[in-house]
């Protein structure tokens, strides 16, 4: 325990620095709470919206087992049946599992953080608004007949327009890929709030382990989730413009697909289980009133398991007829992730043994143990499945669908409902009732058990997965009906659990229950709208435990930032490592813009899945104009100039370049576009592996000849040169240099004339897209081509508008980083995209 | 413990990109080892058809990149300076406390996954 002798700011603190606060992050009310942009009140919106999806496709989970309960049954027709177990897995996995934990993650780190809000408040809205109306649309489409039918994976050739014809699969392709778009929106806020939010003293070793594990979640979103958005993308181009990727009959392979999403879905499994372990590492210390033991080794595990995760895809596909020795490496990649694993089991374990006094059993301890139980049983199945002989025995049977229950609702659903438990005392005016909890935990844990572990000796029996129903006499009976009697004792645990959140829960900032559990860590600390009064120094991992004072010294303000001293929301941006006070970052109140950009983009792309090109083109261009004006209003420029947060330190109110948190989110950008990037080059190199006689010259028509690689490449050097140059001649703050917007202009125009340069070769030599797997391919670079120059079109369109503005000069040059940024990116890719298309055809040849 | 006077002095220089690098490169490795086994293998089957030089890349590789790893092992604090990170950096010491188990975690993860080599034939199909 120690104490400060030194505190950043001395009291009392005058009286209008509370109001100054509490005005500058006043919350709207009535109608315009919905513009709202405050992490919690649209942090317990997403929460609610994403556990509204789990109720929803738990019903659709009860009818499955309605259906399944007997023999030759037929309660719902096979082609409904269909569509349902599609939308009761795409709906967890897509519209609860991973949006609710990015909900938590938005509405919990800001207050571990003790951060004002996250550095892209509208960003965070924008992705939780995107959501919300992207997904109830899809989740609507079981409602009308339209929903999908090929599983929560899509495997073609099913899903190509041959066997699903409608627009059924267009659904789940446009759907969730646009629902992924807000997925990664929340990972660049996850990861720059992580990074650059911390308190002054909150050392990446002092961070809590659930910012940790979120810092890797979100890290694995973004290498993740670029290769299903590509899979969509090209499934989806498939289905309307008959170009072949996976049509085995015109060199592509269904199989690429497989690759795709399961680099993508393995990953899936962890990016939603970590930062559940990440909360049960935050409950179980405060449980057992003792530090985290094993803080070192469970970091160790998170990036761990975030690497290995990565190397397990091919463990999804072991019986396609992939070399035995590949699936060697993947089979030891799926039994070494264990071991990660593991670590954090026997640290939870320690740190329980260690409590002192008698581990507290309360509702959140009970379901941090049912989830070391069955996440445990399903870790013991997950090795066993990892065996490749095993597997070819029970892939696609029932024992897949019990281990997979068992590692996500053990993994995931239960220390969700111990974080419901633990944390809903911050947010609410009651804790939830600890007698009904037991009730709940009970029933869920027992119901869980009754439901899945049947399913083991079902699989093992022989039953395969989505099937409709099955004749009777094959010993399925008893199993099947003991576990949708199992599902419906889950299910009154869910709806107890329903019945107490109506009953108790009344949400509040400010007004709520003052650390009822005594816990260590900063989201316990008093907090308003604007979050902590002043924000804490840091100096130990358990501050709370660590300096007892510190939760008074906060609400005197005695800490870091006690006032809004430039008027409006900020908070402080601290270095990525050691947490030092670098800048303040001013940031955006409520607003329409994001909104309306969410709502018009979601039905840009719902409008296109029905084949309505016109108006969705309309919607994505009043999305576009939205995003403009809210970008506009972000840019304040460095008038404020240096204001004082304590300590004697003076930081600057605006920062642009590297050490800038505009840049790092463009970085995490430029990441997410070259994860999606290489996914494209692991496509084309994969198809030409399959059918390399469908490649130039031999295949399809020769080459474009020399000069037009070579000419888009000079257009690609010219543009980059101009850019750099345009970035020396930005004019002094109130002076003009109208040499900076045109070259500025010209960098664009000689980056569209590269891409439409390397378009048109490769249209001169005969080539059409639906022609083979290769021209499919070629034209597919061009698309993701396409995205990276559009959006450097529009980002250098709005730097030249800002300067015409007269806001943007030397200092002041946020958008201009951005655009330059984006830009040598999108060269290089082009420049790797020559390379790629027209000498590596000629070096295979 | 961290000081309020320390919170004083500016951060010195760009120490993000060194410090992830610092802890993950072990787990970096293990992936570059991982992409480097599975495509090798995947296309020396399909071009050269030849079992044997298909395990003996593989053994090399795995060789290749387990050697450079070991030394990082033995070294942690030098290589950290290599990379630029800060002498005294605050809690350097956790740090390379999870950066060697991160290191002898992927060791271990690439030896078990190199193994497989040795003891399954190239070039066969998996059924």
């Amino acid at each position: 325990m120690t104490q400060m002798s030194e505190l950043p700011n001395k009291g009392p603190r005058p009286p209008q620095e509370l109001e100054e606060l509490k005005r500058a992050w006043k919350i709207p009310t009535g109608f315009r709470l919905i513009t709202a942009v405050n992490n919690q009140v649209i942090g317990i919106l997403y929460v609610g919206i994403a556990f509204l999806f789990f109720l929803l496709a738990g019903i659709l989970g009860l009818i499955i087992r309605t259906q399944l309960a007997v023999p030759e049954n037929d309660l719902v027709s096979q082609d409904f049946y269909n569509q349902i177990f599609t939308v009761h897995g795409t709906t967890m996995m897509f519209l609860f599992a991973v949006p609710v934990v990015e909900a938590l993650g938005v509405l919990l780190l800001p207050q571990m953080l003790a951060a004002r809000d996250l550095p892209f408040p509208r960003l965070s809205a924008f992705a939780i608004w995107a959501y919300i109306v992207g997904g109830l649309v899809f989740f609507s489409t079981i409602l009308y007949d339209l929903a999908p039918k090929g599983g929560w994976f899509m495997y073609p050739p099913l899903t190509l327009k041959e066997y699903s014809p409608g627009d059924n699969a267009d659904f789940w392709l446009l759907g969730i890929g646009f629902i992924e778009i807000s997925a990664i929106a929340g990972a660049i806020e996850i990861v720059v709030g992580t990074l650059r939010t911390r308190p002054p003293g909150m050392s990446l070793a002092k961070m809590p382990i659930f910012a940790w594990a979120m810092l890797i979640f979100a890290a694995m979103i973004m290498i993740a989730f670029p290769a299903v958005i590509l899979a969509t993308m090209l499934l989806e181009i498939e289905r309307s413009f008959g170009w072949p990727f996976f049509s085995a009959e015109k060199g592509g392979d269904p199989l690429l697909w497989q690759h795709l999403f399961w680099f993508f879905g393995h990953p899936e499994v962890y990016i939603i289980f970590l930062p559940a372990a990440g909360l049960v590492s935050m409950i179980v210390p405060t449980m057992a009133r003792h530090p985290l033991i094993g803080y070192r080794l469970i970091v160790v595990a998170l990036i761990g398991t975030g690497f290995f995760s990565f190397g397990l895809w091919v463990h999804h596909m072991f019986t396609t007829g992939i070399p035995s020795l590949s699936l060697g490496f993947f089979s030891a990649a799926s039994m070494a992730v264990a071991i990660p694993s593991g670590i954090q089991v026997f640290s939870w374990i320690a740190t329980i043994a260690a409590s002192k006094e008698r581990f507290r059993i309360t509702t959140p301890s009970l379901f941090v143990l049912g989830f070391l139980f069955i996440f445990t049983l399903g870790g013991v199945t997950g090795v066993m499945v990892a065996l490749v002989p095993v597997d070819f025995q029970v892939h696609d049977t029932y024992f897949v669908v019990a281990h997979f229950h068992y590692v996500l609702i053990g993994g995931m659903v239960f220390p969700l409902f111990a974080t419901f438990y633990y944390w809903i005392p911050a947010f609410s005016r009651n804790m939830l009732s600890e007698r009904l909890g037991r009730w709940v935990f009970w029933l869920m844990f027992i119901g869980f058990n009754v439901t899945f572990f049947p399913m083991h000796i079902t699989g093992l029996l022989g039953m395969p997965r989505r099937v409709w129903t099955y004749p009777d006499g094959l010993g399925w009976n008893a199993l099947n009906m003991v576990s949708t009697v199992g599902a419906y004792i889950l299910a009154a645990g869910v709806a107890l659990f329903v019945i107490d959140l109506f009953l108790r829960f009344r949400s509040t900032i400010g007004d709520s229950v003052d650390d009822p559990w005594k816990a260590g860590t900063l989201e316990w600390l008093p907090t308003g709208a604007y979050s902590a009064r002043s924000i804490p120094f840091v100096t130990s991992r358990d501050p709370l435990w660590e300096q007892p004072n510190l939760a008074h010294e906060v609400e005197e303000g005695l800490h870091f930032l006690p006032g809004a001293p430039t008027g409006g929301r900020e908070t402080i941006v601290t270095s990525a490592v050691d947490a030092k006070p670098q800048y303040i970052i001013r940031m955006p109140g409520p607003g329409w813009a994001h909104l309306v950009a969410a709502v018009f983009m979601a039905a840009a792309f719902l409008l296109l899945t029905v084949k309505l090109v016109t108006p969705a083109i309309i919607a994505a261009v009043i999305s576009i104009a939205a995003c403009i004006v809210w970008g506009w209003q972000l840019d304040h420029g460095p008038g404020k100039g240096r204001v004082d947060i304590g300590a004697g330190i003076k930081l600057p109110t605006y920062m642009a370049g590297p050490k800038s948190h505009a840049w790092w989110a463009m970085m995490v950008l430029v990441l997410v576009a070259s994860s999606l990037y290489i996914s494209y080059v692991f496509s084309y190199l994969y198809l030409w592996v399959v059918s390399p006689e469908v490649w130039s010259p031999h295949g399809s028509p020769p080459l474009p000849g020399l000069g037009w690689p070579f000419g888009s490449a000079l257009l690609l050097i010219a543009g980059t040169a101009s850019m750099a140059l345009a970035r020396w001649l930005l004019p002094e703050p109130g002076r003009r240099e109208p040499a900076a917007p045109l070259l500025l202009l010209l960098a664009v125009i000689c980056l569209a004339a590269a891409f439409l340069a390397d378009l048109w070769g490769h249209w001169s030599t005969g080539l059409r897209p639906a022609q083979n797997a290769y021209g499919a391919m070629v034209y597919m670079g061009s698309v993701v081509n396409f995205q990276v120059v559009f959006a450097c079109v529009v980002l250098a369109g709005f730097a030249v508008a800002r300067y015409l503005a007269g806001k943007l000069d030397v200092e002041r040059r946020v958008s201009f980083e951005n655009a330059a940024l984006l830009y040598y990116y999108a060269a290089a890719q082009m420049f790797f995209g020559l390379l790629l298309l027209h000498g590596f055809p000629r070096l295979a040849n | 413990m961290t000081k309020l006077n320390d919170m004083r002095r500016p951060s010195e220089g760009m120490q993000t990109l060194p410090m992830i690098v610092y802890l993950a490169v072990g787990p970096l490795f293990w992936a570059l080892h991982l992409t480097v086994v599975y495509m090798a293998h995947t296309a020396v089957c399909a071009l050269a058809g030849s079992p044997f030089a298909a395990t003996t890349f593989i053994i090399a590789a795995t060789a290749a990149i387990i050697l450079p790893l070991v030394l990082i092992l033995f070294n942690q604090r030098r290589f950290g300076s290599i990379l630029g990170l800060d002498e005294v950096l605050s809690d350097r010491a956790i740090y390379e406390g999870i950066s060697l188990f991160a290191n002898i975690l992927s060791l271990v993860g690439i030896l078990w996954l190199g193994t497989a080599a040795v003891v399954l034939s190239s070039c066969v199909p998996g059924r």
